[in-house]
């Protein structure tokens, strides 16, 4: 049984919306924790690049509690043996939520943070009311590059952060190997397997000039999740949310709000009321 | 090499000359169906007597080229054309709905049984008033367009796609094309910027409106930047457009080129100084604006624009003479070839005939 406790400090305003630092005990380890905004619970887990913000979470966080989670071994959290893969982080973040009281949530995650999120998914199904895998690298069809000598952080242009620890930044070879094993083996028959008992509508989003895996990955997403809608987002890298920021809160906003309904657009195209 | 046959549904009733777009006061229904049967007529002609393609293209508001939906025309063409592919060259993608331009031409693929090829084009200047586009912003929508239509042909699984210009929340196209993974593409390379997307979508390259000179910088550039790409452009690859018009003697050729009134002919689209001035200062041409603008302009006399490569005329041997220099230049392995006199009756069909009997054979062999 895991066992948890949270404490608070507020750290020093970065940009609005304020972001507050803080640290939950779970599984016997300290796991840092941003929060910004207010409203329903939409809990982000980082990718390999290390805990950050973008603009879209700025975004996001203006109608959403958002809370993002350091994931065991990166940055400031430390990592037990346990957290050697991704379902394993998965249940230590999974305690960590409970410790909260963060009973249900919509649950994004990005690169192999979204690898997490599946299993937190399918391991704990009352959890997540939606899930929202951002370039997630689970499956890998052509095993286009994680580790490899391609780059590893592909932005396709100048991001810009909301937040980020340099500290956690992969260009440190020990967050490379790190990365790359909680990847996984391009394609992991317990996940995809798992996969179909996913029962939430899932939106999982791919960047066309991503370095890490292809757009190609995404259609295995859609055979494997019940309730899975894929998005191509142009021009963007691995960095999706980076790279087009206010393309993937658009998307990702309107499915927050509609869930499988978001493909109806609710938008006006009167040009001259 | 190949050839394709492009026979534009000039109206051949008056119009306003000089202006675009060109009023409608004397358009006459009759004469407009009657234009019609004419190009169909000349494009069966055309399929009849062994040419490769027949080609259909986009233009609006004028009568030059009575064809705002070349897609419309290419569907009618699969159930008229029995041997030749067709040769979509093609809709002016940043105008359109790429995801429609995505479904038409897979559904012209079913229809043809496989015969299309897929050029999609930026169109002309003018084009982007017709549907009231910015087209400052026409190069970075064809290229999104593109890569989007690319996804739709092959794509098995809904997806998608959140774009710079384009949103569409699902896609999945039916019916699928026939050709795998998709029809031929072909994007015009006139510019540097193309010339690189192209390289780097490994894209097949037309020039078109346009002289040797120009389009020979311009194909090198096309295949320098393939090459970095690390592949190599084949002549199948490149489609060269021009006018022609074949004749038993080179002079018989001219003269009838003469009494057609080709010499007053301008550039495409430039009888609206203010509307191309518009629309290069919003920069539509790119990094390359006076050759592009250059290219557009009016049309020299006879001889200089088959010195130009804009024309072949003369007698078949002559003319064989000229696309042999084309192929030597551009490395083209077809071309798209208007026609010269387009409304003449029984001199234009001798010329589509002349060039299917006594120059595709041979055209063939280079």
């Amino acid at each position: 049984m895991s066992t948890a406790s949270v404490s608070h400090t507020t750290a020093p305003t970065v940009t609005t919306p304020a972001i507050k630092f803080s640290t939950v005990k779970a599984d016997g380890i300290d796991i840092r924790c941003l929060e910004a905004g207010s409203g329903k619970p939409l809990v982000y887990l980082h990718g390999s690049s290390g805990l950050r913000l973008s603009a879209t979470h700025r975004a996001l966080a203006s109608n959403h509690r958002l809370i993002a989670l350091e994931l065991p071994g990166f940055g400031k959290t430390a990592a037990k043996t346990a957290h050697g893969t991704a379902r394993g982080i998965a249940a230590t973040m999974a305690a960590a939520l409970h410790a909260m009281g963060v009973e249900g949530c919509d649950l994004m995650g990005h690169s192999l943070g979204a690898n997490v999120a599946l299993w937190l998914a399918i391991d704990h199904p009352t959890l997540a009311r939606s899930l929202i895998l951002v370039a997630p690298t689970a499956i890998r069809p052509e095993d286009s590059g994680i580790g490899g000598a391609r780059p590893f952080v592909v932005t396709a242009h100048k991001p810009e952060h909301l937040w980020i620890d340099e500290s956690s930044a992969t260009s440190n070879p020990s967050m490379r190997e790190l990365s790359q094993k909680l990847s996984g083996p391009p394609r992991d028959a317990e996940l995809e397997k798992a996969m179909a008992g996913i029962a939430i509508p899932v939106l999982a989003l791919f960047g066309t000039r991503c370095m890490v895996v292809s757009t190609d990955a995404a259609r295995e997403y859609n055979r494997g999740i019940p309730k899975c809608f894929t998005t191509m987002v142009y021009d963007a890298g691995h960095e999706i949310d980076l790279d087009r920021p206010d393309a993937v809160t658009s998307v990702v906003g309107n499915f927050l709000e509609h869930g499988e309904t978001f493909i109806v657009n609710r938008d006006s195209a009167m040009i001259n009321p | 090499m190949k050839a394709s046959l492009f026979c534009t549904t000039r109206y051949e009733g008056q119009s306003k000359k000089g202006v675009w777009p060109v009023p409608a006061d004397s358009y006459d229904a009759e004469i407009a169906q009657k234009s019609y049967q004419r190009t169909l007529s000349q494009i069966r002609l055309g399929d009849d007597v062994g040419f490769d393609y027949v080609t259909v293209a986009e233009h609006h508001f004028a009568p030059f080229s009575m064809s705002p939906n070349p897609l419309i025309f290419a569907g009618a063409l699969t159930q008229v054309v029995k041997k030749a592919k067709i040769a979509l060259l093609g809709p002016d993608l940043p105008i359109l709905n790429p995801i429609r331009v995505a479904e038409e031409i897979a559904m012209l693929d079913n229809l043809s049984g496989g015969r299309v090829i897929a050029g999609l084009m930026r169109g002309s200047p003018n084009e982007y008033v017709t549907y009231n586009i910015n087209p400052g912003e026409s190069r970075e929508r064809f290229q999104e367009g593109v890569e989007l239509i690319k996804k739709a042909w092959t794509e098995p699984q809904p997806f998608g796609w959140q774009g710079r210009y384009y949103d569409y929340r699902t896609v999945s196209i039916w019916p699928r094309p026939v050709q795998k993974p998709h029809p031929q593409i072909f994007i015009s390379v006139a510019t540097p910027e193309s010339g690189e997307f192209a390289a780097r979508l490994r894209l097949s390259a037309g020039f078109a409106f346009t002289t040797l000179q120009i389009a020979s910088k311009a194909a090198a550039y096309y295949r320098e930047q393939a090459n970095a790409y690390g592949w190599t452009p084949q002549p199948e690859d490149v489609i060269y457009r021009l006018s022609f018009h074949v004749a038993p003697t080179d002079e018989q050729a001219m003269e009838e080129l003469v009494s057609s009134g080709m010499q007053t002919s301008v550039g495409l689209s430039m009888t609206n100084k203010a509307l191309e001035s518009a629309v290069a200062g919003s920069g539509y041409y790119g990094r390359d604006i006076e050759t592009q603008r250059a290219r557009l302009q009016s049309r020299g006399q006879i001889e200089e624009r088959i010195h130009n490569g804009q024309l072949l005329a003369g007698s078949p041997e002559t003319v064989l003479k000229q696309i042999t220099r084309i192929r030597d230049t551009i490395g083209a392995g077809m071309l798209d070839l208007s026609l010269g006199i387009a409304t003449m009756g029984a001199i234009t069909n001798r010329s589509i005939e002349m060039f299917g009997t006594d120059v595709l054979p041979r055209m063939h062999e280079l």
